[in-house]
């Protein structure tokens, strides 16, 4: 044994069986790197840095900022972020879909709130709390008084009174900002864009979701410029569906040697979603075609050794 | 009694009692901190273990891990691994011509890593093509911190900077986005965050030193030097206590602690042949025969079967 704290970790998912109710854990260990712009990246680091200087900020009469709204269409990596961002602090996420706390009977979501926070404060050895899908929680209030107005309300209130003296991590994410009450939205330590990724990071995640199979550059910048709009999430699924296409044509006898017939079935089957501006591949396809043939087609595949390896 | 002497007595028995109350809030004041210790992940039986290890001078803390190894080795507690190097020069000493034993390695003292040498634990990582996720140290440890910190400057990056295995190999000159002939997409502007420089180049890091594709490869990080949590090392001081123990080999313990203090001394003759060849050959046998007692012991420890 040459390091004790290594050899015996305390167990980070103690207690965290008190929120399973509403909630799916997402351990640091399977946490992936987000490809992102240089400033939700930056706002992140920052954060870390925060938080591990609180013993500093704290001698100052400060304290670290402990919640964050991440906000951005949908599938640009909120829910990535957020769990790398644990995974930083080597700590579980703790992963609740804000719809799973909502009720039709009268103040039964407020409870929930109240519940869930309690039983996050009691988990021993800390976690990440992440409210995706928050809109749903945290939506405009209501100047009636009508019943489901006013359990709506009183929902929010407690949210906002919980949110704003949690002592914890807490992020939040939502692809409806304008959904958002404004006084909710002031709570956050931080706002955070997620946006649609550029150029660089499109050809990044092009690249790491085409492996093992191998495209010239020149191919994947013609794949990034075709795909201008597409969110990281829409990037994945086309590269995978075209790997599963290229693996499964000798079973289902589909041939796949037209590499603009191929991309046209992808096209059709994984369409972004209809709130966000449609890529120019999905836009117009038939005015890609020409610039889809110069894609050396089929991809080789990588060597054996490097299969999986840059996940 | 008389009345002085009472009052006198009496101020004996409170300076006392002040004193005890003292030692029990101090005693209070180290369970709060090994409950402390504990909460940030710490084992408090092994810091309990260090700190009586610190009280004593290197040399007695030699003289206490020779003897507990050849006391384990009698109780037949050292689970078929061969003597430590302190305990098998201990057990030569008692030769009249044994030559003296070197420096004790300060193993003790390495056992704990600082926060510094997680820094460059971390560095050593992001260079061996470790994920930074993959941070060895429990949260809330400083040293958790520093690891990634560590990682993060020989990165020259956040930690989340794009594996240069999954970038453009040349700048792509300035083509920009494919645009809607309507203006509706332009994803090309960068994530506009309210607290934060949009600009691209805008992130306070060196320049990333470029790792090689093949780092990214290994991401596993199967080459890395450090065991996999849970693992005691390889070359560890002692042994993990809460390992499960092997079973016990048969036989008497005074039996078994002859036999082997027979094959040290055998093992040392041969040293001593190999050194005394040494001597007349070329320098670098001097080195190999000198090191040949160790060897066997790190490659049992390795390769258990
Ligand atoms: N920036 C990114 N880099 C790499 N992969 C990404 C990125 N963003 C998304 N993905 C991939 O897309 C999938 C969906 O991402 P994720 O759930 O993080 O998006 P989200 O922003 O939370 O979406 P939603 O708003 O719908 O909840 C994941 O499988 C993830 O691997
Ligand atoms: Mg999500």
């Amino acid at each position: 044994m040459s390091e004790p704290a290594r050899t015996r970790k305390p167990d980070i998912s103690a207690g965290l069986d008190q929120v399973e109710k509403f909630a799916t854990i997402l351990l640091p260990r399977d946490a992936e790197e987000p490809i992102l712009a240089p400033g939700p990246r930056y706002a992140i680091y920052e954060w870390l840095t925060e938080i591990r200087a609180r013993p500093d900020l704290e001698s100052v009469g400060l304290k670290p900022r402990s919640t964050a709204l991440l906000y951005g269409p949908p599938g640009t990596g909120k829910t990535t972020l957020a769990h790398h961002l644990a995974a930083r602090l080597g700590l579980p996420l703790v992963t609740v879909q804000a719809d799973r706390m909502t009720s039709k009977y009268m103040n039964e979501s407020a409870n929930n709130i109240g519940q869930l926070f309690d039983a996050i404060d009691k988990i021993k050895n800390g976690c990440v709390l992440f409210l995706d899908e928050f809109d749903s929680l945290g939506s405009k209030r209501s100047s009636s008084e009508h019943g489901t107005d006013k359990d709506r309300n009183l929902t929010l209130t407690t949210l906002l009174t919980r949110v704003e003296g949690f002592e914890g991590i807490l992020l939040a994410a939502t692809n409806r900002k304008e959904d958002l009450d404004t006084a909710m939205w002031r709570r956050f330590g931080m706002q955070i864009s997620v946006d649609l990724p550029g150029s660089e990071e499109r050809y990044a995640i092009l690249k790491r979701y085409s492996l093992p199979f191998e495209f010239p550059d020149d191919a994947l910048d013609t794949l990034a410029d075709l795909t201008a709009g597409a969110s990281p999430a829409l990037l994945r699924q086309m590269m995978e569906g075209l790997k599963r296409s290229i693996v499964l044509a000798p079973r289902l006898k589909k041939p796949i040697d037209d590499v603009v017939e191929v991309f046209r079935g992808l096209v059709a089957t994984t369409v972004p979603h209809p709130d966000v501006p449609q890529p120019h591949l999905w836009k117009k396809f038939d005015a890609c075609a020409a610039d889809l043939r110069t894609i050396p087609w089929p991809p080789e595949r990588a060597p054996a050794e490097k299969k999986g390896g840059a996940k | 009694m008389s009345v002085v002497n009472k009052a006198r007595l009496l101020s004996y028995i409170e300076r006392v009692e002040r004193l005890e109350e003292e030692k029990k809030a101090i005693a209070d004041d180290i369970k709060d901190v090994k409950a402390e210790a504990k909460s940030a992940g710490f084992d408090v039986k092994m810091i309990t273990k260090m700190i009586a290890l610190r009280r004593l001078t290197p040399a007695e803390r030699r003289l206490e891990k020779e003897l507990t190894e050849i006391y384990e080795a009698a109780c037949g507690l050292l689970d078929g691994t061969p003597l430590g190097d302190a305990a098998r020069e201990r057990l030569m000493k008692e030769e009249p011509n044994a030559e003296p034993a070197p420096e004790p390695p300060a193993h003790a003292e390495e056992v704990m890593r600082t926060v510094e040498e997680a820094r460059e634990e971390g560095g050593e990582a992001f260079r061996a093509g470790v994920r930074i996720i993959d941070n060895p140290y429990t949260a809330g440890d400083p040293r958790r911190a520093a690891w990634d910190e560590g990682f993060c400057a020989a990165s020259g990056s956040d930690g989340m900077d794009i594996p240069a295995a999954w970038r453009r190999k040349a700048k792509k000159p300035a083509k920009g986005d494919r645009r809607d002939d309507d203006g509706g997409v332009s994803a090309e502007a960068p994530a506009s965050a309210s607290d934060v420089d949009p600009d691209q180049e805008g992130l306070p890091f060196d320049d990333p030193q470029e790792r090689g594709a093949e780092d990214k490869s290994d991401e596993g990080g199967d080459d890395w030097p450090l065991p996999p949590p849970g693992e005691p090392a390889s070359d560890a001081p002692w042994k993990d206590p809460y390992a499960p123990s092997a079973a016990q080999p048969e036989g008497d313990a005074a039996e078994r602690l002859d036999d082997l203090v027979k094959r040290t001394r055998r093992k040392q003759a041969e040293t001593a042949a190999t050194k005394e060849a040494a001597k007349r050959g070329p320098k670098s046998a001097t080195k190999r025969g000198a090191k040949a007692p160790a060897k066997p012991r790190k490659s049992n420890a390795e390769g258990q079967p």
